[in-house]
């Protein structure tokens, strides 16, 4: 676009680019505070300033802040040649005057920005003898730590937090020198993206309170590019291990999915790793074993006697290569393979999948001129919503549909940004088809994005999502569709297997064609028990990988301690087709991939198997995905494969059981105890709307009895929208029902109409 | 707090604004002016007023010097600290008047007949060191000596029923409820 000169050297700039950032990107050392990539250029910090060259014989040359100076052909900056370069040590020397001089105990020392920009303008030594301004700490909760004396007021925090985040919890207070960033009162943020404030500090004020428990300096940690396995947006992470331990999570920048930040569930629910009842050793709890034996020869007996009666099972929270190897030793001992705990789950995936078309990215949720939200969109992908929180910022319209109490659809209320519509699921479909869509056919719209929670509609409700689509689709509108799917790698799964692989197995197991069951990453009796409980007793030997201590590793003949996906390499797929390797962060010496488990007990090597895995990788995509890239793009519409044909009864009398899911939660999530700690929802209660417990005959405190002979106690709750029940995903499995089924109202009653 | 016909006089205030958020520091000054300070629940009506949140409103209150968070004395004493009366000795006169209180800046005075605060600059910096005495009557030239006096005369002033903060210490939305209606 055009020439600037930084110190006689050309730099190209694009349009609009401020000389800040054609500098930075030209790679010459600069420093600067408040500008941030996301956030832009606030002009407060004084610390990029340069010398503009005059162009004019007798003018003067004169400083100005290069991140508030628009690049223009031909400029001329001086950078460390002129005067500039002793105003930008001048202000990093104000700024150490409020700044206590604890690098050696600071947590943020050695990737600390402060740090790197004072010896960046060769600040080495302090004049200033003074007092230094001091204030009182914040209790933040149990994920940040506010350490308030740092704080060299470059607003970055309450830019991200209020402006780009959107929360109001919060803020600035006091002005001059008395300014001080904090919440309104002590305690955990609001917002689920509370984590990033630690990155985008460029001093040790927030720093990560989990990391603090076992902290190690950055650069003694072992690090990789990984993928977030919390939610199917697949975020690019950058986990840190030490000594076997997961020590930290740290955005990895990926342009095309998440360019700066990540969501508190996504950063602080990989702990779970850390779970002290985490299973880390081979257990066998059934059937004798040859002392001399190791557990793999012992496995592969026990598989070779039951060939042919072998069903396993995994889950959508596992990546593509582990579904791959476990399809390969399925073939290896004519087993059935199910990547699907629930059919009703990998019949909404399905459908999810077929009605997505032209899946919006992240940056293409935040370019969009409108959005129309289906479900609690925060909680079931939160990385969505704060794509979805930049259009509510530019007051663009917004339509959302919701059950349960969502974050998204409080703030659209809240800043009058949209129709919010509060519907029980099993209406949603009607709901779609005489959807108002009057305010979304303005002419300046021209990019629609519509984004579902594949975990809370049923098929009718995403048809009705695909009708809608045709109907706002137009020459001059861009429609592009997408859901959030029900795990990290839903679209890997549905990929893989066959066409209602999950019906399939759970009616081999019923007939008895299975009786030994492998699992891996799955928990068939917890999160699945509605349909696997009564199946337990005709599995007769269960074996089950995994790396939290689920009902299904209660019950496990055999436990294997399975690596997380920080602990091992592997491939995910994303909810828009993106196919993403993700290496090992750091080796933790107890536990095996399901590819070493594999080769256990098969003729095949790891190797082979690898070779195996980028064949059919490589037909898969068309070309082989390779680390260094930022993914490949499935064609959806090629992928024949992913059809739904399976359909269940759905009853419409009565009142429906939903998931109460809340943003840090999910099935690995709810192993990181910090994390979980901020839970808002309790386990074992029953949410209802004042309205459904009058017709119920109930008020908070009182129980109610399910047929399956459990009884929850009911907490009353008008956010909760009407005729619906819902209760926490691990209340879910203990009353043995499945989310969004219909529960006649025979079905529940309350203690006293018995007596 | 407000009656009916306050609150709705503060409705259509705000209804003048492009923004209903425009008026915040208007509502929160009837907050002050009516208990004396702005307490939690007078932030929590301001919320619903503005649709500001609670977080956007204390940014305000802690910004602006003349918003309080807390009860104050029958009387508000500013001292000016800032440069020319900081020259002419106002750091003494502070001390003193902290002395003669027994209690530190900001806190209501034992007898409960005053607040101190330290102010910025008042310009009045040709009566320097200088004080505002209830947002209204300037006081000029303080010694500590004088500072003392004027305490012991508020002290010995008889407590009147009708002097609350709220009437003695009106500030810029003094008579907004009775005389603002006319604009």
């Amino acid at each position: 676009m055009g020439t600037i000169y930084i110190d006689d050297k050309p730099v190209e700039f694009e349009a609009g680019q401020n000389v800040l950032q054609a500098t930075l990107k030209a790679g010459i050392d600069i420093t600067y505070f408040c500008y941030h990539e996301a956030l832009g250029s606030a002009g407060s910090c004084r610390l990029c300033a340069m010398e503009l060259e005059p162009t004019k014989k007798d003018d003067k040359s004169r400083v100005v802040m290069s991140c508030m100076q628009v690049a223009q052909d031909g400029q001329r900056y001086r950078l460390n040649k002129g005067s500039a370069d002793k105003v930008r040590q001048h202000v990093v020397e104000y700024y150490m005057t409020r700044h206590p001089h604890d690098c050696p105990v600071c947590d943020e020392a050695g990737h600390c920005h402060l740090q790197d920009m004072t010896i960046l303008s060769r600040q080495t030594y302090r004049r200033y003898d003074g007092k230094k301004q001091t204030f009182p700490d914040q209790e933040m909760g149990p994920l940040i730590w506010n350490t308030a004396n740092r704080c060299i007021t470059c607003y970055r925090c309450a830019r991200f937090y209020q402006n780009y985040a959107l929360g109001d919890d919060f803020g600035v207070y006091c002005s001059g020198q008395k300014t001080t960033f904090r919440r309104s009162e002590p305690g955990a943020f609001d917002s689920p993206f509370s984590g990033n404030m630690i990155d985008v500090c460029p001093t040790g004020t927030f720093t990560d309170k989990v990391f603090r428990r076992k902290y190690s300096r950055t650069w003694q940690l072992e690090k990789a590019t990984s993928v977030c396995n919390h939610c199917s947006t697949g975020c690019n992470t950058e986990p840190g291990g030490r000594e076997g331990t997961l020590r930290r999570i740290h955005p990895m920048t990926n342009p095309h999915i998440n360019p700066h930040f990540i969501c508190d569930r996504g950063r602080y629910g990989e702990h779970y790793s850390e779970a002290s009842d985490r299973p880390l050793k081979c257990i066998i709890r059934k059937g004798a074993k040859n002392p001399y034996d190791n557990i793999y020869t012992h496995l592969t007996r026990c598989l070779k006697k039951a060939s042919g009666r072998i069903g396993i099972l995994s889950s959508e929270h596992e990546d593509l290569q582990t579904h791959y190897m476990l399809k390969q030793l399925a073939v290896h001992y004519k087993g059935i393979f199910s990547p699907f705990i629930l059919p009703d789950t990998e019949t909404r995936t399905r459908s999810a999948i077929q009605a997505t078309q032209l899946p919006p990215s992240l940056p293409d949720i935040e370019t969009a001129d409108a959005a129309i939200i289906l479900g609690s969109l925060t909680e079931a992908a939160p990385m969505m919503d704060l794509a979805v929180r930049q259009l509510i910022a530019k007051q663009k319209p917004i339509i959302m549909v919701h059950a349960v109490p969502s974050l998204l659809a409080d703030l659209i209320q809240h800043r009058n940004a949209g129709e919010v519509i509060s519907a029980t699921p099993k209406n949603w479909h009607q709901v779609i088809d005489h959807l108002d869509t009057s305010r979304l056919s303005d002419e300046k719209v021209k990019k629609i994005v519509l984004l579902g929670v594949a975990g809370e509609m049923d098929v009718p409700a995403i048809n009705a999502f695909s009708r809608l689509k045709e109907k706002l689709s137009q020459e001059t509108v861009t429609v592009q569709s997408g859901f959030a799917l029900e795990g990290a790698n839903a679209m890997g799964a549905a990929v893989i297997s066959n066409e209602n692989s999950a019906h399939e197995l759970l009616e081999a197991i019923q007939k008895l064609y299975v009786d030994t069951l492998i699992v891996c990453g799955a928990d068939p009796f917890g999160e699945g028990a509605a349909e696997w409980e009564p199946l337990r007793n005709k599995i007769r030997q269960l074996i089950v990988l995994d790396n939290i201590n689920t009902e299904t590793v209660k019950q496990a003949d055999i436990v294997l301690p399975l690596a997380t996906w920080s602990e091992r390499c592997g491939y995910s797929v994303n909810y828009e087709g993106r196919v993403q390797p993700f290496e090992q962060a750091y080796q933790r010496s107890s536990v095996i991939s399901p590819t070493e488990f594999v080769a256990h007990l098969t003729p095949h090597s790891v190797e082979a198997l690898y070779r195996q895995r980028d064949v059919w990788l490589t037909q898969l995509s068309a070309q082989l995905v390779i680390s260094d890239q930022m993914g490949i793009q499935l064609n959806l519409q090629q992928l024949s494969g992913i059809k739904n044909t399976y359909s269940s009864h759905i009853e419409t009398e009565g009142l429906q059981l939903v998931k109460l899911p809340w943003h840090g939660g999910g099935v690995r999530a709810d192993f990181a105890k910090e994390l979980a700690s901020c839970n808002p929802w309790k386990d074992h209660y029953v949410y209802l709307h004042t309205d459904t417990a009058k017709q119920l005959n109930v008020t908070t405190g009182k129980q109610l009895h399910f047929k399956s002979g459990a009884s929850l106690e009911v907490l009353c709750d008008n956010r909760i929208t009407k005729d619906c029940l819902a209760v926490t995903p691990l209340t879910l499995g203990r009353i043995k029902c499945k989310a969004n089924i219909v529960l006649p109202l025979h079905q529940i009653h309350t203690g006293e109409t018995d007596q | 707090m407000f009656t009916e016909d306050e609150l709705e006089h503060l409705r259509e205030h705000l209804s003048h604004y492009p923004e209903r958020r425009a008026g915040a520091i208007y509502c929160l000054y009837a907050v002050q002016d009516k208990i004396g300070y702005i307490d939690d629940k007078g932030i929590m009506m301001v919320t619903e007023l503005t649709g500001l949140s609670k977080t956007q409103l204390e940014e305000l209150i802690t910004f602006f010097t003349l918003l309080r968070r807390r009860p104050v004395g029958r009387n508000v004493l500013r001292i000016c600290d800032s440069i020319s009366c900081h020259v002419m000795g106002s750091r003494q006169v502070l001390e003193a008047a902290e002395a003669h209180t027994g209690v530190a800046l900001g806190e209501i005075s034992r007898t409960g007949s005053v607040t101190i605060l330290p102010s910025i600059c008042l310009g009045l910096c040709n009566h320097a060191p200088a004080a505002l005495l209830n947002d209204e009557d300037e006081v000029s030239r303080l010694t500590p000596e004088s500072v003392q006096k004027l305490l012991d005369e508020l002290d010995q002033q008889p407590f009147q029923q009708s002097a609350t903060g709220s009437q003695v210490i009106a500030t810029s939305g003094h008579s907004m409820l009775t005389e603002g209606r006319d604009h």
